[in-house]
């Protein structure tokens, strides 16, 4: 129970007392235990089952043992006034053996069992769950249990709204009642008008109760929930949001002396330029949500080659379902020229079309500028950025950077694709920020308000708010650096946002290293970020620098199908299998995982809280019994050339180095040393 | 033995003048700290001015003008008094002839007792008598052809209204003398604030505030904000609001911390209780930050501190004369002695060092002891003749101090004026006993002072089922007249339009019927304290006359002060051991689980009953109060909270 004095230690009762009641309840013990064995379904029997179930609910043998008395009762008596009577003579017991533990599994497991019979009255039942909610208006098992009355009485949401409502207006710091009322309304939701008039009112409650108490969290949980509902759009996707090579852009392929490998030239914000040694042009697809297959033709005009079927493969770790698809478009000597390839997607719920076109030129011979990306002219980004400090101004840093290079005319991947939320949307989430600064205005550096006030702010979307977005995380990061951590990763993430929403934003996040454009890399370094996002936008980089952050998983990056050299070092990667994501990136040819926390766990909790595809079948699969069979799924099929593992848990065992090495015939350099 | 109207022990440590609210808890303390106690009073009933009175009772009292018809004289003096016993024989009391005979009997049989006080060795007699023009401007209205009920049923507040918070040191006390047994109270549904054009309801807790519609946003913001700031200075160790802050004007302070008007009236009027208009500087009376932030912890604290109380009041049910009434038994039960009717001739002081020794009673008896308690109405006798007129005056230099509350409800008000009438439905449909607050201002711009309204009903057993009763007052000066302002209030609250309005106009006579009509009234003034008249001497304290305030704090403290003047190093009220399990349902609140509630409350609702080992003699004396206050009916809907 919640709010209650807890009585001092020393006042527990005479030992003499406990004395006696052990014994009883061994006594008891033993009695109930024999009488199950021997089946023994007596009264007598069942009434010091019934003494042992008061003293101690938490005996499950105890109710299990009844359950099979009721039944062999029942098979006896099948007078249904009986039966009535044998099942409420169960509900007393549980009744009482709940006064002396109200929060007993298996008496509230006995009841809900007893019920399911459907021979008792439901009203006493919520006679009875008024009481307890009374006494303690937090108890779970008892909302559990309201939940289950209301199903098989059949009362309409709608209806127990009022309950909810009553519950609140009692005392609102109660995240029960908040709780059971989203869940309600969220059946009680229809039709968008519906839902305008509902959000508009849950609000107007909402308000309410942080105007009364600000610093009471339960009504702030309600308003993400409400704000959640408001953002969310009508049209439920999916969508595309991002694809390469990108809508209306110029891709050039030369051809090599008509053999393999081909080098693709293209322009994002820079001249790019990657070689594929497998003959065909990747194909990505971006969708704002995972989808089991994806339904999408590609059409070439005018033909190339032999027409063939494009299939397309998922990305994620877990293959199926997925955001990122890929199919490649087979180049062959003989197909010179000039083409348009035209992707089409239908999107399976919504049957609209999106579709992209780009165009191809196709050239054999002298490729002109010829990329060399040998270790000689290779260098990681430096150590000149330090790990994340928000303060130290990372838009200063970046800034700093030497922006070289043409102005991009093609842009990178502009998120275009952004539906239009409905205009009530925008209207309640308009007032609710008049709302929220109204209560600024009064409670100055409250950190509810002003967290909530930067997620509405971040939900309307304008990019007028995006500055004042990022003052309040600052602010936020300083008045409560208890959650620093938080607040600079959203500070980070909103911050990536910003800038990778135009060219000339993400220039300031490109830095090239060696003075040759297409050496350059695109650095997110010292963001405190928490999680890869924003991928849609990067499906062009080559080079990325994601050092000195906090990921725990590289999930997301297996999208970036060009990328052929990743920085992640100075990172909270805990294991190998949290790099799994990268066994889809074929073009990755340099990888820093130095000082990460590889090693450092004994249980490797990313294979739980992230999805991946490295269960035991792949274990078995590959045969390796011993430790390292997770280095060779993970990099058996990587084609790398230089690696760095320094500064992990890891990498002083001389073992893991050389299960490395076997999984990488291809590496020149691991840790700075040839192999 | 049959009674022969002497008392027996003739000295003890403390004789007490009347059975009013302070006088009554004084007996009970001295009880309590287990001197001797004495207890008379001179009317036939307890409470004195702060007593409830039946339907009959009050006509019988406002046909004589607001007088308390002094019980039949000793035959000696019945010739100056000729008034007070020819409206004697209207009580009708099958007692009052054996009282009379008594006195005889007294003076035949103890001849040797009843002697001329200059033979007393050393001892001077003052005269006294009883006060009985402290109410004036008496009316009473009835209404022909009106059913009022059983007459019995009613219990008609003289000092009402009258309050308690929930987490008073009157409740602390009440439970700390075990007087807790014998009273019990009923929790006020609902306090309002006339805001000048509309009856609003005013916000008690936290789930109040969340809840009221009419409060805006931003109020609810301040309200909350102040209340955690009143809260936290009473936490904090040694407070934590400057001291010059703390003696600035409430009004201030609260304008500083940027509370809204309509806030600062609900916190002054409705929460904080003062009796004055706060907003004129030039005004004596003002509220200092300490008082306002006392008042309103103690708001906050009787918030919901018993489960049947929604608000942070309670009224006693039966009538806020109980109150005097449930100490009296506490102290009976602790050895006091009571007698009434038994009124006193003189005051026994010593020649030599002005000392209080003892007390003559009407009927010539001598009782002697060391401290001697009066009520208010106890003064020296006037007249040329017995030359006492000199010692009055010297008297006013010993007084003791005026009570607190005399001097905040300010020099400009003499009197108080105090309405009561019955109606026939509740101002609010629902709820029934209520508490209606109109700042100054609000009803005319003449009124100056705070009025306050109380509706009652049967809930509270002060009225039979399906009437009302409404008391009002509000301080007022010899000059203002103070009922034509609470006539005023009397008309806004059963006027004032009703929710249930949604008829147009043509039915405007139906609607009419449905507000409450008035079927009995009375007003009247009660003068406030005056302190030149009093009796003082070493060894005699004089309690309050009640006073304007709607609870019995600022009384309480007064008393308490007597108290310890009196007996410096006895605690006032030693926690007396009462049934554990019921103490601790007050003071903790345990909750019993869910599903024991119900066993619980119906063991609580039991009212103990009243000890019974009471001196023999006093059961005889107060039998026929006692038996009155017996066959009063049991509430409906009587919410206990002991």
């Amino acid at each position: 129970m919640h709010g209650r004095k807890r009585f001092p230690v020393g006042q527990t009762p005479d030992k003499s007392k406990d004395q006696a009641k052990r014994e009883k309840l061994k006594k008891l013990l033993s009695e109930t235990l024999q009488n199950h064995h021997d089946r023994c379904y007596t009264k007598e029997a069942l009434q010091k089952n019934a003494q042992l179930l008061e003293l101690n609910p938490e005996f499950y043998t105890g109710w299990n043992y009844r359950k099979l008395a009721v039944r062999h009762l029942f098979d006896v008596e099948t007078d249904e006034t009986v039966r009535k009577t044998i099942l409420d003579q169960e509900l007393q017991l549980v009744e009482r053996a709940l006064q002396s533990n109200v929060k007993s599994y298996g008496a509230w497991y006995h009841r809900k069992w007893v019920i399911e019979f459907g021979l008792s009255s439901l009203d006493h039942e919520f006679m009875l769950l008024k009481k307890l909610l009374k006494v303690d208006s937090r108890n779970f098992h008892g909302w559990n249990y309201r939940r289950f009355a209301i199903k098989k009485k059949g009362t309409t949401a709608e209806e127990e709204l009022d309950y909810a409502t009553e519950k609140i207006n009692e005392n609102f710091s109660n995240y029960s009642a908040w709780h059971y009322r989203s869940t309600l309304l969220s059946s009680v939701i229809r039709d968008k008008k519906s839902k305008e008039e509902i959000l508009d009112e849950e609000y107007k409650l909402v308000n309410q109760a942080y105007f009364t108490e600000p610093d009471d969290q339960s009504a702030w949980f309600y308003n993400t929930w409400l704000l959640g509902e408001t953002n969310s759009r009508s049209d439920a996707g999916p969508h595309v949001v991002g694809s390469w090579p990108e809508n209306g852009s110029i891709i050039s392929v030369n051809i090599q002396d008509g053999a393999f490998p081909l080098t693709v030239s293209y322009k994002t914000i820079v001249n790019s330029e990657q070689t594929f040694t497998t003959g065909a042009l990747p194909l990505v697809i971006t969708l704002d949500k995972m989808v089991s297959s994806l339904a999408a033709t590609v059409r070439v005009e005018p033909e190339i080659g032999n027409p063939s079927e494009t299939t397309w493969r998922p990305l994620s770790a877990v293959r199926v379902p997925s955001k990122t698809w890929v199919a490649d478009l087979p180049i062959s000597s003989s197909s010179e020229g000039k083409y348009t390839v035209f992707l089409e997607v239908s999107s399976p719920t919504v049957g609209e079309v999106t579709s992209v076109s780009f165009n191809l030129e196709i050239t054999s011979g002298d490729p002109g500028s010829r990329k060399e990306t040998d270790r000689e002219t290779f260098s990681w980004p430096g150590k000149s950025a330090s790990a994340g400090e928000l303060e130290a101004d990372t838009t200063a840093k970046l800034e700093r950077l030497d922006i070289c290079g043409p102005t991009a005319e093609a842009g990178c991947t502009q998120d275009t694709t952004e539906l239009k939320r409905a205009n009530w949307q925008e209207k309640l989430l308009e007032a609710q920020i008049e709302i929220l600064r109204d209560l600024l205005e009064l409670e100055r550096n409250s950190k509810w308000p002003l967290l909530t006030l930067a997620r509405v702010l971040a939900a309307h979307g304008s990019t007028s708010f995006t500055d004042e977005v990022l003052e309040l995380y600052k602010l936020l990061s300083d008045i409560n650096p208890d959650h620093g951590d938080y607040y600079k990763a959203q500070y980070s993430c909103l911050y990536i946002d910003k800038v990778t929403r135009s060219a000339d934003g993400l220039k300031k996040l490109w830095w090239d290293c060696q003075g040759s454009l297409s050496s350059g890399w695109l650095r997110w370094n010292g963001l405190g970020l928490h999680e890869f996002k924003y991928v849609e936008r990067l499906l062009w980089v080559q080079r990325l620098d994601l050092s000195h952050n906090r990921l725990r998983t590289l999930n997301g990056l297996e999208a970036l199908q060009l990328l052929e050299a990743l920085d992640v070092s100075h990172n909270k990667l805990p294991s190998v299998t949290s790099l799994a994501s990268l066994r889809a990136v074929r073009s990755l040819q340099y990888l820093n995982i130095s000082h990460n926390e590889i090693g450092s766990h004994p249980v490797d909790t990313s294979r739980y809280s992230f999805p991946s595809a490295l269960t035991n079948e792949v274990r078995d699969h590959l045969g390796e019994r011993d430790g390292s069979w997770e280095i060779q799924a993970v990099f058996g099929g990587m084609k790398l050339k230089v690696l760095a593992i320094t500064g992990n848990t890891a990498a002083s065992d001389e073992q893991f180095r050389k299960s490395i090495l076997k999984a990488l015939p291809s590496l020149k350099l691991l840790d700075e040393e040839e192999v | 033995m049959e009674f022969d109207g002497f008392i027996e022990p003739n000295s003890v440590d403390l004789i007490v003048l009347g059975t009013g609210f302070p006088e009554s808890i004084l007996a009970a303390a001295a009880a309590n700290a287990g001197r001797s106690v004495l207890h008379l009073d001179h009317h036939d009933f307890y409470g004195a001015h702060w007593t409830s009175l039946t339907l009959p009772q009050f006509r019988t009292w406002a046909a004589s003008g607001g007088r308390f018809d002094l019980p039949p004289l000793n035959p000696k003096e019945q010739d100056t008094d000729a008034a007070g016993d020819s409206q004697s024989s209207d009580k009708a009391s099958p007692d009052s002839s054996v009282n009379q005979a008594d006195g005889k009997d007294d003076k035949e049989a103890h001849n040797s007792s009843v002697q001329d006080p200059k033979e007393v060795g050393g001892l001077e007699a003052l005269e006294v008598e009883y006060e009985n023009d402290l109410y004036s401007d008496v009316q009473l209205k009835e209404v022909e052809g009106v059913d009022l009920g059983a007459a019995r049923f009613y219990n008609l507040d003289l000092s009402g209204p009258r309050l308690s918070f929930c987490g008073s040191h009157l409740v602390n006390l009440l439970l700390r003398s075990g007087a807790n047994n014998y009273v019990e109270f009923k929790g006020v549904d609902a306090t309002y604030l006339w805001t000048g054009t509309e009856l609003s309801a005013v916000p008690s807790s936290r789930a109040d505030i969340f809840t009221d519609k009419s409060l805006s946003l931003s109020d609810k913001r301040f309200l909350m904000r102040f209340f955690r700031l009143v809260m936290d200075h009473a936490n904090a160790e040694g407070g934590a609001i400057p001291k010059e802050t703390l003696d600035s004007p409430f009004v201030e302070f609260m304008r500083l911390q940027n509370l809204p008007a309509s806030m600062q009236s609900i916190i002054l009027y409705a929460i904080a209780l003062v009796d004055t208009d706060q907003s004129d500087e030039s005004s004596p009376c003002r509220l200092t930050t300490e008082d306002g932030f006392r008042k309103l912890t103690l708001y906050l604290s009787s918030v919901g501190k018993f489960a049947n109380a929604p608000t942070a009041f309670l009224y006693p049910l039966y009538g806020a004369g109980e109150l005097p009434q449930a100490f009296c038994r506490s102290s009976a039960v602790n050895g006091a002695l009571y007698v009434l009717r038994r009124p006193i001739k003189a005051v026994l002081v010593d020649k030599e060092s002005c000392e209080y020794r003892g007390v003559q009673t009407l009927n010539g008896q001598y009782l002697y002891s060391k401290k001697l308690i009066m009520g208010p109405s106890v003064v020296p006798k006037r007249g040329p003749e017995d030359g006492l007129s000199s010692l009055a005056k010297e008297v006013s230099q010993t007084v003791e101090a005026p009570s607190n509350a005399a001097s905040a409800s300010g020099e400009a008000y003499s009197k108080i004026a105090r309405y009561i009438c019955v109606t026939d439905k509740s101002l609010f449909e629902g709820q029934t006993t209520l508490l209606v607050i109109f700042p100054p201002k609000t009803i005319s711009l003449n009124q100056s002072a705070v009025v306050r309204a109380m509706q009652l009903s049967n809930a509270a057993a002060v009225c039979p089922d399906g009437k009302y009763l409404l008391q009002l007052s509000t301080l007022c000066s010899n000059a203002a007249d103070g009922q034509e302002i609470l006539k005023a209030a009397v008309d806004i609250l059963l006027t004032r339009p009703r929710e249930e309005k949604s008829v147009p106009a043509e039915t405007s006579e139906k609607l009419s019927s449905s507000e409450p009509k008035i079927l009995w009234s009375v007003s009247f003034k009660q003068a406030l304290q005056t302190d030149s008249k009093k009796l003082a001497r070493l060894g005699i304290a004089v309690c309050d006359l009640p006073n304007g305030a709607l609870d019995c704090e600022s009384v309480l403290t007064a008393t308490e002060k007597i108290f310890t003047d009196f007996f410096p190093d006895t605690e006032f009220f030693k926690k007396v051991a009462p049934p554990p399990e019921e103490f601790e349902e007050l003071e903790d609140e345990v909750e019993a689980l869910a599903l024991e509630e119900q066993k619980t409350t119906s063991e609580s609702t039991a009212k103990p009953e009243p000890a019974k080992e009471g001196n023999l003699e006093q059961q005889k004396v107060e039998g026929e109060a006692v038996s009155e206050a017996e066959e009063k009916p049991k509430p409906v809907e009587a919410d206990s909270t002991s």
